[in-house]
């Protein structure tokens, strides 16, 4: 196994025998997926609908260079400023340069994983400014020290007693509060209305930008995100290029999808969408940061970039067998699960995630859910291949394949291969288990067993049978 | 913009012409849907009409907004201003109740017992979140989905009054209503700020439970008007 794979593969075990984590995981997959899909079967135009969503997407990806100017033109004649960030750097720069200018130590944030891609909230405390995470799972892993583990449900590591334990360290200090979920909702309601109240400055991510109109668009739950969106003077939102849709049609198809993929509810409660600068309601101030961060070279990949499609709903997550038992920190990034296996070796290519497209059984189950259509396989296969051929493997793992590339493109090197298992049948089949095997296998066998040999070959079998 | 920085490359100019590049380097985008393949039955694809279909878009918005844990009444247009004041009078916590500027004086005349200020925009924030209710009406509502569309128009309100208050009170015509999501940008003018309500504020970051009540109105009225 290379140096690369070995990632994943080291991250996760620690988590696969931590049994109260893949008990957190199993139930909280297990009840999304089976809301996830009775809301799906109610509409039954869904599969017209994902279409319509991937066509809409590539239309954009494949101009994306006109629709972003169009954005552009649009937010500013509705009294919005752009700025354009080339990487997370100049992204965080252009924020904390926005927030001095207006004298501001403290900034409220509605969740948003383009910043926790930038590590925004690291950047502004180096620089003297508080991040006030106000979603009630970003709470939780701002408040922990903790990383999100799940797109959706950052927290979703954590059971309700944990949280408990955590609150009572922190928000509610020397406050006795039950693990009812309603009591800690309440607690954390009541630790940040003062903020929404009193903070010049909000930061948000975007779901969606309307290219024609310059509207942009934020969903979410709780109300947090209407907190920050409408009661701060200065608003700051950051997007990724890639964000775009054409016309509020093209809008109203994603509406439909994402809450339905997501939340598995039929609609979120609440979705915000605002134009610019509107007297008289809401931010005196808008500013939309456009982020490539890598982007534009993803799109230049003609298979990897369908991942820019990605609406992050997290549907894929609910439904992979090694997300559902590794968790989200074994992908030691900010996008985990199948969609993070192939966003994050594009967009980051660390070591840690070049190992991401092996953490995939390749089952598709992915695929079959993505409101998008993203072939995660497809890329996943892809990707397996670019790290390989980018050079990110061992001598013995490569001469292995080449061996094993002649032998089964040659009917007597193959023929002859049979004949060396069948003699070192009964020494190999009394080994115990895999891991008992002999080095570099040793390795491989950790998590499998070897299958018995059997007497005959296929070829035997077929030849003989008549006789 | 960009235009006016002279020789040196801005980080837009450097986007878009790394964006160019990129898409120059494959001319089609090669997905299933830009070739147009069918795939006719294929899995995940349910056929069956959905229960509620043959409901009526009226019945279908009650039943989803119940589902969603908001209070549903119906009423004539004559009824609204006694049902809001026995609405408001149920609930012993409401002191005080804000109405936008546009919102029919005759619909809150009837109410006893709750003051009643009228929002001229000039409420500071810290004072609307010491007001307990709100009364609305609303731009459109989506029946599939239960989703109330409020795009501050002058029954409706400046954004901040239909979200600090506790209780919200929504007063839905039924010429208002439609089927599906995809009519919403039909009724309401995006130039303006919209928001879409579909039942109270609500959390499920806990295990995944949901939570009804977080940081907006923990409590959501619906009177529908026939």
């Amino acid at each position: 196994m290379s140096r690369i794979k070995a990632g994943f593969s080291t991250s996760s075990l620690p988590r696969i025998g931590n049994s109260q984590l893949r008990a957190n995981l199993r139930s909280a997959t297990s009840s999304i997926r089976e809301k996830r899909a009775r809301v799906v079967g109610e509409k039954s135009d869904w599969e017209e609908l994902r279409r319509k969503a991937e066509k809409i997407k590539d239309q954009v990806l494949n101009n994306l260079d006109a629709y972003l100017t169009e954005l552009e033109r649009s937010v500013e004649d509705v009294g919005g400023k752009v700025h354009w960030a080339r990487d997370s750097q100049e992204a965080n720069e252009i924020i904390l340069s926005l927030i001095k200018s207006h004298g501001s130590k403290q900034v409220i944030k509605v969740k948003s994983l383009t910043t926790d891609e930038m590590q925004l909230n690291d950047f502004l405390q180096a620089n003297g400014i508080s991040a006030y995470e106000t979603d009630l799972a970003e709470l939780i892993v701002q408040l922990g020290n903790d990383r999100p583990s799940h797109i959706l449900v950052p927290a979703i590591h954590k059971n309700r007693s944990e949280i408990r334990d955590l609150f009572k360290q922190t928000i509610a200090r020397g406050r006795d509060i039950s693990d009812d979920p309603a009591e800690l909702a309440e607690t954390s309601r009541s630790y940040l209305r003062e903020k929404f109240l009193s903070t010049e400055i909000a930061i948000s991510g975007v779901n969606f930008a309307v290219a024609e109109t310059g509207t942009v668009c934020v969903v979410e739950s709780e109300g947090n995100g209407r907190m920050c969106l409408t009661l701060p003077r200065v608003l700051i939102s950051v997007m990724g290029i890639e964000k775009i849709v054409p016309g509020l049609d093209d809008l109203a198809v994603f509406l439909e999808l994402l809450p339905r993929s997501s939340t598995g509810e039929r609609m979120n409660p609440y979705t915000s969408l605002w134009s610019g600068v509107y007297p008289g309601d809401g931010p005196e101030e808008f500013h939309l940061v456009i982020l490539d961060n890598r982007r534009s070279a993803v799109l230049a990949d003609p298979i990897g970039r369908q991942a820019l499609r990605c609406i992050r709903c997290s549907a894929c997550l609910n439904v992979c067998p090694v997300y559902e038992r590794s968790g989200g920190h074994a992908y030691d990034s900010v996008y985990p699960g199948p969609i993070g296996a192939v966003l994050s070796p594009q967009l980051f290519g660390n070591e840690s995630s070049l190992s991401l497209p092996w953490a995939s059984s390749l089952c598709g189950a992915c695929y079959e859910v993505c409101p998008v259509r993203i072939n995660i396989p497809e890329v996943l296969v892809h990707l397996r291949e670019k790290v390989i051929v980018d050079g990110h493997s061992s001598l013995a793992e490569r001469s292995l394949f080449a061996a094993l590339a002649r032998a089964l493109t040659n009917t007597t090197a193959f023929e002859l291969l049979e004949k060396v298992m069948l003699t070192v049948r009964i020494p190999i089949n009394r080994m115990p288990v895999g891991g008992s095997l002999p080095g570099y296998l040793g390795k491989w066998g950790v998590t499998r067993d070897l299958p018995e040999i059997p007497k005959m070959t296929f070829r035997m079998w077929w030849r003989h049978r008549d006789g | 913009m960009a235009e006016g920085h002279g020789f040196v490359e801005s980080g837009r100019d450097r986007i878009l012409s790394s964006v160019r590049l990129a898409l120059l380097s494959e001319a089609e985008f090669p997905s299933s849907a830009q070739a147009g393949v069918a795939v006719p039955g294929a899995p995940g694809t349910p056929l069956a009409p959905p229960e509620g279909e043959q409901m009526g878009d009226l019945d279908l918005l009650e039943e989803v907004l119940r589902d969603y844990k908001a209070h549903v009444t119906r009423a004539s247009h004559d009824e609204i201003p006694n049902v809001l004041a026995q609405l408001i009078s149920d609930q012993p916590l409401i002191k005080s109740v804000v109405v936008p500027k546009g919102l029919d004086p005759s619909w809150y005349e009837k109410i006893t017992g709750s003051e009643i200020i009228l929002d001229l925009d000039s409420i500071p924030h810290s004072e609307l979140a010491a007001v307990d209710a709100v009364i609305t009406g609303c731009t459109t509502a989506v029946a599939e989905t239960g989703t109330l569309v409020l795009s501050s128009r002058a029954d409706e309100g400046r954004r901040a009054i239909s979200l600090l208050p506790d209780f919200h009170f929504c007063v839905v015509r039924s010429e208002a209503i439609v089927r599906s999501v995809a009519e919403i940008f039909q009724r309401a003018d995006a130039s303006r700020p919209v928001t879409l309500i579909s039942g109270p504020s609500a959390t499920s970051d806990i295990e995944l439970r949901r939570v009804e009540g977080v940081h907006g109105p923990r409590n959501l009225f619906v009177i529908l008007v026939q």
